[in-house]
């Protein structure tokens, strides 16, 4: 469960641009955490910068002040050979190719291990392998990498990652343009990878339902800078919630997720239990209706064996549903 | 081609009422057969004016016609002819875009009329180069690169132009609507030398120096023409000759019926390619041209190669023909200037008696006595 | 997709593609304006023709298909340098100015009253002025070039930089053009149609050294060019030196394409079409099977081209552009308009 040794951190970090001999500073004062066996999220509004920090902590943009440490080391001092044994990185990067295999794409992992042309020894062979195995790709190996989904190429993409053989994993937006199922698909790997395999991996997403669902750490990236901690401990200290929300955004507690502001509610009684009552106070809520016990309005379930009746009472007129679909739209319309 | 016959027909039936006077004809009693007559031009006598017709002058045209009338400067206008054909003679400014041009004014004595020439660096002639240093003869230019507001401002009677193709007649025509006067010469389209050489009597005509360039003309035709009758007479062998040099693999081949085909033939040479009947040049490999190449016993022309080193940096393969072993390679650089000027297109165009003689004996050493190669010098 | 050639067929097509090279090279030598039956061909080559077969086939035509040979590879590979260092099909040699730069050069020697080399006559070199400006032009681009991606982040600014000093340079020789007389103009033109047979076995050689160590180069170059594959960020953290890596193909691709324009003149079409032509063949975008295959599949198409542009016969030829560009054009067209359009796929 993570909370292994330090195994990448920032001591305050300043990230920006160097344009033209001048440094713009887009965030500083960074002090970071990830350990070994953990799967860190990095999240943030578009634009703070998440992209910006991830290539600061893989070398490929300049630190404009203090340091990255890695497995100990300073970013300095581990140099170009050695930085790809410690730490992979992934992109967004399109690949603009066509004929290239998914073995191939993953054997260039090995990029830091093999010989002058690129040639692949047993030992590489086996970490290419273990690599589409693990990723569950292995039956996809020989298929050409544009003619697989989205979802199946980035986690050949993944494969890659972890052919390099690095104990630190670190993936700018992995699940960028994937569909939903494909994004749990994703973080279940990356979470897989951190518990069978030890690996630390830091990825960035916009993906919040899943970052709060499986990361073990979150890495919060406001204007004012990041926090960091379990992902509810910054629910509990409101952090959270701060971050996202707006005017027209909720965050709930307890729900752990994002809901519209609704401006003004109307009241209405609910008597149900359940499963379907959950349900049935969920619609309600999504049709501008706020739960109160002592409302006109009232609404009971009645479930009788496999059928659910919705029986709606306005002060003295009774109406029956059989759906909720039908019951919402007889209702007088909230916001 | 069918309205020059019929003018040609009407002329002949007239040419007892008008002095009519076809190129060649009347000449040296008959000796000079029309097949070595200009075919580009035609100068026909009307009472009082003179009108000159150039047929096809410039390339790849048919049946196209261009009309002067060379009108005295005192006379009266005739009605029936348009003031914007007509050149006043005799011509006192004028303005050449050929050195070939120049060259026949000069053989007229007539230099004093040049006031622009086409690339005066590249004159040979002393007497007109003095007078460029003078500042007497500007430079105006090449084609559409010719400095319009300078030709107009040198105020000419005349404009001899050199046209390449007809598309090269736009800049011309501009001048022509700025009020100069614009001649298109042929005399390059002609494919004899003496038929190139008959255009001095065009000069004739527009300098006032007929009667000199008639007697000119024939003292050349008949010496050359009496010259070829030697050689044909007297010259049982034909030797091969070699004409032009590869160029990055490529030979353009000059045609049989070329200038320099014609004078080879006249020399009582053989041209390796006198069964090439095309009309122009035709790009060959290296190699087709080769083999043919090897039997050569003269080479003329290697294009711009002042030496025998100059040839085989061109192309190396060419010092295993047996020609150039012999050394016996002749190109026309006798007669420069510094820089650049070859008198070979001045006065060899006006005197194609001389060229035959250097062509004669680059090809039957000592048919000709005493003889000094004026254009031609041998390669080393 | 089973239809996909491994790795053991691809090194079965690279061996069919020698052979198809060595079957034109005969044919290239067998045909010509002049006519040589077969047996005085193979007899000239050991020196035991007759004396006119052994003057044509060891000075006209084993030259020609010797040049074709190296030329063919050098620009091919030149063109497949420049494809994955600019990630886009179609760049090709020309793409850095290379070619301009030769022709300025010769430009300058031809139409200008003072050549920009001239030798005295008798001096060894005296052939060579023509072959020295371009190579003098080509390397002074190439200089630029390389001092540009020095300086610069991002390797589409050194695409356009290469672009407009081509342009540049064009105007230039344009300029020059304007000014000459005809004779010179064509002299000029007729260099800028390509031609592969004027060559001494001496200028072979050099411009074979020059190739060797252009290609020994690119091939070193295999596996980062296996990495800039998968992109600049992913060559960056696997461990490639981009930097240096950009100059040395940028020297190479540089060489390979000045050394064979000094030589013969711009070839048209070449560099771009035959790394497509290469990769549908073998299959692939390995950089380790591509190297040789486009250095073979470019001899190929070069000593068709040269075939096809003596096939005229009558001793009249075709420029040897002419054809580069009637193969090349095509397959640049069907790159553009086929398979699911261009979207910078390889």
């Amino acid at each position: 469960m993570g909370t292994g040794t330090v195994i990448a951190e920032t001591i305050d970090l300043a990230i920006g641009y160097v344009t033209q001999g001048k440094s713009r500073t887009v965030m500083d004062h960074l002090s970071l955490a990830a350990h070994r066996g953990e799967l860190v999220a990095l999240i943030g509004r578009n634009g703070t910068g998440k992209s910006t920090l991830l290539r600061t902590m893989v070398a490929l943009q300049p630190c404009l002040d203090g340091t990255v440490r890695l497995e100990g080391r300073d970013l300095h001092t581990i140099g170009r050979s050695g930085l790809p044994r410690i730490v992979s990185f992934t992109s967004t990067e399109p690949i603009a190719l066509r004929n290239i295999k998914v073995r191939e794409v993953v054997a260039l992992g090995r990029f830091p291990y093999t010989n002058w042309i690129g040639s692949l020894n047993t030992d590489d062979e086996r970490s290419v392998n273990e690599a589409l195995e693990v990723t569950g790709i292995l039956p996809l190996a020989d298929r050409n990498i544009d003619n697989i989904s989205d979802g199946e190429r980035q986690r050949a993409l993944i494969a890659r990652s972890l052919a390099q053989d690095t104990d630190l994993l670190v993936m700018d937006e992995p699940t960028a343009f994937l569909d939903l199922p494909s994004r749990y698909s994703i973080v279940g790997l990356l979470r897989k990878l951190t518990r069978e395999k030890g690996k630390c991996v830091i990825y960035s997403t916009h993906d919040l339902d899943t970052a709060i669902n499986e990361a073990d750490r979150l890495w919060l990236m406001t204007e004012e800078g990041v926090s960091q901690g379990a992902p509810e401990d910054l629910m509990i200290s409101g952090t959270l919630a701060r971050a996202f929300e707006s005017p027209l955004l909720s965050f709930s507690q307890t729900a752990g997720t994002f809901s519209f502001v609704r401006k003004r509610l109307l009241p209405i009684a609910l008597d149900s239990t359940g499963v379907v009552g959950e349900l049935t106070e969920r619609a309600l809520r999504r049709s501008g209706y706020k739960i109160m016990p002592d409302a006109d309005l009232k609404v009971m379930v009645k479930e009788t064996g496999n059928t659910t009746e919705w029986i709606l009472i306005n002060n003295l007129q009774i109406e029956r549903y059989t759906s909720l679909y039908n019951l919402i739209s007889h209702l007088p319309a909230g916001d | 081609m069918r309205i020059d016959a019929v003018l040609l027909a009407a002329i002949m039936f007239l040419a007892s009422c008008r002095n009519g006077s076809r190129p060649a004809e009347n000449i040296n009693d008959g000796t000079i057969t029309s097949k070595y007559a200009a075919s580009h031009f035609r100068i026909d006598d009307y009472k009082g004016y003179r009108r000159l017709v150039i047929t096809n002058p410039w390339q790849n045209t048919s049946g196209t016609e261009l009309v002067y009338y060379l009108v005295n400067r005192d006379t009266q206008l005739p009605d029936t002819v348009s003031e914007a054909s007509v050149i006043r003679v005799p011509v006192q400014r004028v303005i050449c875009m050929s050195t070939t041009h120049t060259a026949m004014l000069r053989a007229l004595d007539a230099a004093e009329t040049i006031v622009g020439i086409s690339g005066t660096g590249l004159v040979y002639d002393s007497i007109i180069l003095d007078a460029v240093n003078r500042g007497r003869i500007s430079d105006i230019g090449y084609e559409s690169n010719l400095d319009k507001e300078l030709v107009v401002s040198l105020k000419p009677d005349l404009l001899i132009a050199y046209g390449v193709g007809a598309s090269s007649a736009e800049y011309l025509r501009k001048l022509e609507e700025m009020g100069v006067k614009v001649m298109y010469n042929a005399d390059y389209l002609e494919e004899h030398p003496l038929a190139r050489c008959e255009w001095i009597r065009v000069f004739g005509l527009l300098t006032g120096k007929e009667a000199l360039a008639d007697s000119l003309f024939r003292e050349v035709s008949t010496a050359y023409l009496s010259l070829a009758e030697m050689v044909r007479a007297n010259v049982k062998e034909h030797p091969d000759v070699l004409l032009g040099a590869p160029w990055e693999g490529v030979w353009y081949v000059a045609p049989a019926n070329s200038y320099i085909g014609r004078l080879i033939s006249d020399a009582g040479g053989k041209y390796l390619f006198d069964d090439l009947s095309e009309t122009n040049s035709v790009p060959f490999s290296v190699e087709a041209v080769f083999r043919r190449a090897t039997e050569a016993d003269i080479w003329i022309n290697p294009g711009t190669a002042g030496s025998l080193d100059d040839i085989a940096a061109a192309d190396h393969r060419m010092t295993k023909l047996p020609v150039y072993k012999a050394g016996n390679i002749w190109n026309n650089r006798n007669r420069m200037t510094s820089s650049g000027g070859n008198d070979y297109w001045e006065s060899a165009v006006v005197r194609p008696d001389l060229l035959l003689q250097d062509i004669v004996c680059i090809i039957h050493p000592g048919l000709i006595p005493d003889h000094k190669q004026l254009y031609y010098r041998k390669l080393k | 997709m089973s239809a996909k050639p491994s790795l053991q067929s691809q090194r079965l097509i690279i061996i069919a593609l020698f052979l198809l090279m060595s079957v034109l090279l005969a044919v290239d030598l067998l045909i010509g304006s002049t006519r040589l039956e077969a047996g005085d061909v193979l007899r000239s080559l050991f020196g035991q023709g007759t004396p006119h077969g052994e003057i044509i086939v060891m000075q006209f035509r084993l030259p020609k298909a010797l040049t074709a040979i190296i030329a063919g590879a050098a620009m091919s590979v030149s063109g497949l340098l420049m494809q994955t260092l600019f990630r886009n099909p179609l760049a090709g040699p020309d793409v850095l100015g290379v070619s301009s730069g030769a022709g300025l050069g010769v430009a300058l020697t031809v139409l200008t009253i003072t050549p920009l080399f001239s030798f005295k006559p008798g001096s060894p070199l005296q052939g060579w002025s023509l072959i020295l400006a371009a190579w003098a032009g080509a390397g002074a681009v190439m200089m630029i070039i390389m001092a540009v991606s020095a300086r610069v982040r991002d390797i589409m600014t050194v695409l356009i930089v290469g672009l407009l000093l081509a342009s540049a340079i064009s105007a230039v020789v344009s300029l020059l053009q304007y000014f000459s007389n005809e004779a010179t103009l064509k002299t000029y033109v007729i260099w800028t149609m390509g031609n592969l047979g004027n060559m001494s076995y001496t200028q072979i050689r050099t411009l074979a050294l020059a190739v060797l160590a252009g290609m020994l180069v690119a091939f070193i170059m295999v596996k980062p060019l296996n990495a800039m594959l998968m992109g600049e960020n992913f060559s960056r953290t696997v461990g490639v030196d981009l930097k240096r890596t950009r100059i040395i193909l940028l020297a190479s691709a540089s060489i390979l394409a000045g050394s064979v324009t000094a030589f013969c003149g711009p070839l048209a079409f070449i560099g771009v079409a035959v790394p497509h032509i290469t990769r549908i063949i073998l299959g692939t975008t390995d950089h380790r099977a591509l190297m040789p295959g486009v250095a073979i599949c470019g001899a190929v198409i070069l000593l068709i081209s040269d075939i096809i542009s003596t096939l005229p016969g009558g001793g009249q030829i075709i420029p040897v552009n002419t054809v580069t560009s009637l193969i090349g054009i095509p397959v640049v067209m069907w790159i553009i308009l086929g398979r699911a359009g261009l979207g910078r796929k390889f």
